[in-house]
């Protein structure tokens, strides 16, 4: 043993365990480290997507087809009897009409 | 495991180079953590042992250098700056008294310090040495003749003058 190794195991440096809470704190560094590690994997390939269909609305149809698969292929269904319907003003107030005239007779 | 295994051994090295015992805990946490997210990285080229001291010596030596600069200590200048003409043999350091040695160490820089540290307490050869701070097997030589030359200096002034006197 040298006066290194000598000084060192006088100053009782050569295995001198770290007190525990270091090793909590090293446990849980990791583990938050993980967790947030776990949330970029589940998150950022939905987030890029979204971001992605924003920017680029083909992109939807690319990139996921099977969502849109018996939709995008075929042709859109038909119906032949259906008319259509051109939506009219709602009247508003309608309930309360002829409570208001019930008044005015009054 | 890998905590219970090394955790000793890096706490020393800490200890020894940061010479302040909660700098010391801190830096065991940081390193650890470091040895855990780059895992993956270690190679097999060197020992598993090296690997986790050459970023314990890594991150303590850019700890003081960071430390260094906000409190402006000795500038690298100076440390360059060492006359190496002459070589200082091994047995002229070895033969320092552990109190000297102890008093020695805390006025060279770190970085001397780390190196006398690798070569003298962990016994680490030139090769090892090279893989710990990624230099050159002429750049570790070349620091180390500087560490031992400056080690030798400081005692030089210090006990030399002190015993003519």
């Amino acid at each position: 043993m040298n006066n290194f190794q000598k000084l060192a195991e006088k100053q009782q440096l050569l295995d001198r365990k770290p007190p525990q809470h270091i090793k909590d704190r090293v446990n849980g560094t990791m583990g938050l480290i993980d967790l947030f590690g776990r949330f970029l994997e589940l998150f950022v390939p939905r987030a890029m997507n979204v971001l992605t269909d924003m920017v680029n609305p083909d992109h939807v149809l690319k990139s996921r087809p099977a969502h849109f698969k018996g939709f995008v292929d075929k042709e859109p269904p038909k119906y032949p009897n259906r008319t259509i319907v051109t939506p009219t003003k709602p009247k508003l107030n309608h309930g309360n009409t002829k409570q208001f005239d019930d008044r005015k007779s009054e | 495991m890998l905590y219970d295994r090394y955790s000793g051994k890096v706490y020393g090295r800490c200890i020894s180079l940061l010479q302040d015992e909660l700098m010391a805990q801190d830096a065991v946490q940081e390193v650890f953590i470091k040895i855990l997210l780059n895992l993956s990285k270690y190679s097999e080229r060197s020992r598993f042992s090296t690997w986790i001291y050459s970023i314990t010596y890594n991150y303590c030596i850019d700890h003081i250098r960071r430390r260094k600069r906000r409190q402006k200590y000795i500038s690298e200048d100076d440390v360059e700056g060492v006359d190496v003409a002459e070589e200082v043999e091994d047995s002229e350091i070895l033969e320092i008294d552990i109190a000297r040695l102890k008093t020695i160490l805390e006025e060279i820089p770190p970085e001397d310090k780390a190196i006398l540290l690798m070569k003298y307490q962990d016994e680490m050869s030139i090769k090892e040495m090279t893989e710990v701070l990624l230099k050159s097997e002429s750049a570790i030589k070349m620091r180390l003749k500087r560490a031992k030359h400056k080690c030798k200096r400081i005692y030089d002034q210090r006990y030399l003058a002190m015993n003519h006197e």
